[in-house]
């Protein structure tokens, strides 16, 4: 976990931000709170930020109104809207509105970390172009749907595939079991059994087969594939 | 109680008959007044010529023929005297012997300027005959223009009372419809519905009126509990991650390996209780049916397959089998990701309420207009009078099953089901348990009703 974020944390309630920032304090990052939509507006102007986290009811306008003042200012920065509003047409409203990410509060820090840090990385890489993949000795062609490791094809099936690229786009980095559901199943709730941890396990028995574990069990948190 | 509509038709089967019957009664009594009245004035005048029981000669009647008919009020009628064949006296030639007493004449008598009438023939003695006869029409077709007319006011009062009680009835039914309609709104979830009111203030203003502060009072109630509801699941979550926060700080450090088996499993209860509550705030949103407005068309068959692929690694991971027994094309109007979590609260049901080695089987049947989704295992089943039990929020079969699943699982399935104006069944299979859920096909593919199986496992 190499680069400390400076995070901007646009959110009244006074009590959740202090929470919120001692939570991202632990991971290493710097966080800047404001407590409305012109103070929000006003801080981004004046410093750099890597991520800005968006309460979706603000006084003084909705998260929303945010991102709209963003565009119009010209500033593009990765948002993830952290809101209690836990509806999927809300959901929707906020990623189309242009936000990176939606979440309903609580959510838990690893979890905030976690999406953090992949909102940043799908920004600055190339996250989901075409080309092919080489991580850990495996090499994922997206075109062709098949991945090796060391030379030998791994013969995945479909979802064992996609999880595999989902991984492997996002190495070094953890992937949570929600994140996972949500962009290897495509679904928007979360299942009651493991299914994350049976695909983890029947990937990790074919990619063994030739060489060592390439995936880490982030205890508490989810997965993440190495990147050497 | 006989129906709305076989009153009306009975009213207006009665209404009709009567009207019919009256103007027929009506015309049938006018003409008779008329005859009569004919008779008597043609009996009058051949009394004047010649009174009963008086002796008069040939001579005296024909003076007295002549006399009167050139009177004007007695000018009209027609008299004849006669002898034997031979007319004697009068001013109509006849035809064709008339027979005694009072008979109908017509204008093929070719009487003149006479299309209908009455004639009286009286016998005088010694072969002398008089005949008196007068028109019963003052104009000719006098009888049809009546009849015509008669058509004409009756139809009319037909016309406008039938028109009328069309009119009233489509009225009636057209807000009944409306009331129907809202009815129908707040059964698939939508309580803010409310019925149209006219501002006419009629009877139907007032029931609606009084129908809408019904609603009122009941939308109030309900999102009440809903907030009630909500509001606890919120305010849980919130202590409830940040327990959980804690007994990560636990795990962190290096805690002996004894205690940090205890903490992961706190942590799993954590989790169970954070999905429970996920759950209920899950069926509130399918419930107040805000979903419903993104539908889209869709054919079942694909998350069905995508859904039974997904879990079968996750059901032999716990000694389970699924399978995909049968999968026909069922296109339906609905919503992808709550159809699919519905079957898969239906297959994880399955999963934690089943022994090891028990046979999940999933079938999706398109006929007679509806989609039979079925997942049907062949554990030890739930008995026929738990059925409702395990219905009901946080029911379960048995307090003794080992803790898996909330509880909010069937119900959350029967609530997707309902917005999709379906329904959940629950069945014996003999051994096993057998849930099935039905939806309502799209309605041109009722038409075609492709149900063409394509069986894959």
């Amino acid at each position: 976990m190499s680069a400390n974020l400076e995070i901007l944390v646009i959110e009244d309630d006074a009590r959740f931000a202090e929470l919120l920032s001692t939570q991202l304090a632990d991971f290493g990052h710097r966080v800047t709170v404001m407590p409305n939509v012109r103070a929000g507006l006003a801080a981004v102007t004046g410093q750099a930020f890597d991520a800005v986290i968006l309460d979706r009811m603000l006084p003084g306008g909705d998260g929303i109104a945010v991102l709209e003042g963003f565009r119009s200012a010209g500033i593009d920065l990765p948002t993830l809207m952290l809101t209690s509003l836990g509806m999927t047409s809300d959901k929707v409203d906020g990623l189309t509105a242009g936000a990176d990410d939606y979440c309903v509060k609580p959510i838990d820090p690893h979890e905030l970390n976690a999406r953090l840090k992949a909102m940043i990385r799908a920004r600055s890489g190339n996250g989901h172009s075409s080309n092919t993949i080489k991580v850990a000795g495996i090499v994922i062609s997206p075109t062709a749907m098949r991945a090796w490791r060391n030379g030998r094809d791994l013969q995945l099936q479909r979802t064992e595939f996609n999880l595999l690229l989902e991984l492997a786009r996002n190495a070094g980095s953890v992937l949570t079991r929600p994140m996972l559901i949500e962009r290897v199943w495509g679904y928007d709730f979360q299942p009651g059994t493991n299914i994350v941890d049976a695909y983890i396990w029947r990937l990790r028995t074919k990619l063994t087969e030739f060489g060592g574990d390439p995936i880490v069990t982030v205890r508490g948190s989810g997965y993440m594939l190495r990147e050497d | 109680m006989r129906s709305f509509g076989s009153l009306t038709r009975l009213f207006l089967a009665l209404f009709l008959t009567a009207t019919v019957l009256g103007g027929i009664g009506l015309f049938a009594a006018t003409q008779a007044l008329v005859r009569r009245t004919v008779d008597q004035r043609i009996t009058s005048f051949s009394y004047a010529i010649a009174p009963p029981g008086a002796a008069i000669d040939m001579r005296a009647l024909a003076e007295r023929i002549a006399e009167l008919s050139s009177q004007r009020d007695t000018g009209d009628l027609g008299t004849a005297l006669l002898l034997g064949q031979r007319q004697f006296a009068g001013n109509v030639r006849l035809l064709r012997p008339f027979p005694e007493g009072y008979s109908d004449i017509d204008v093929n008598d070719r009487i003149s300027g006479l299309t209908h009438g009455r004639a009286l023939v009286r016998d005088l003695g010694e072969g002398r005959r008089l005949v008196v006869l007068a028109e019963t029409e003052p104009l000719d077709d006098f009888s049809s223009g009546r009849a015509g007319l008669y058509v004409i006011i009756f139809g009319t009062i037909i016309l406008v009372v039938i028109g009328g009680l069309l009119l009233f009835r489509q009225m009636v039914g057209a807000r009944i419809v409306a009331m129907r309609r809202t009815v129908d709104a707040i059964i698939a979830g939508d309580l803010s519905q409310r019925v149209t009111v006219t501002g006419t203030g009629d009877e139907f203003d007032v029931q609606a009126e009084g129908f809408n502060r019904m609603l009122a009072r009941i939308e109030g109630l309900v999102n009440e509990i809903r907030h009630v509801t909500n509001d606890v699941s919120h305010e849980l979550r919130s202590p409830l991650a940040r327990l959980r926060n804690q007994l990560l700080a636990m795990q962190r450090h290096d805690a002996p390996r004894a205690l940090q088996r205890e903490v992961e499993d706190a942590i799993s209860q954590v989790d169970g209780l954070l999905a429970l509550f996920a759950s209920i705030l899950r069926l509130a949103e399918v419930e107040n049916g805000s979903r419903r407005a993104a539908f889209t068309r869709i054919d079942l068959a694909d998350p069905v397959a995508e859904l039974v692929e997904t879990m079968a690694p996750v059901a032999s991971g716990s000694g389970h089998r699924l399978v995909l027994t049968r999968r026909d094309r069922a296109e339906l109007l609905g919503d992808r990701q709550l159809l699919t979590q519905a079957l898969l609260n239906l297959i994880e049901n399955a999963i934690a309420h089943t022994p090891h080695g028990t046979c999940i089987a999933v079938s999706l049947t398109a006929a007679d207009g509806e989609a039979r989704l079925r997942v049907r295992d062949d554990g030890p089943g739930v008995p026929q009078e738990l059925h409702a039990q395990v219905m009901r929020r946080f029911g379960r079969a048995s307090e003794a099953t080992d803790g898996r699943g909330h509880g909010i699982g069937l119900p959350l399935a029967e609530a997707i089901a309902r917005l999709h104006d379906g329904r959940l069944e629950l069945a014996d299979a003999g051994p096993g348990l057998e849930v099935t859920l039905v939806f309502p096909l799209e309605r041109d593919e009722r038409r075609h009703r492709t149900a063409t199986g394509s069986p894959s496992a």
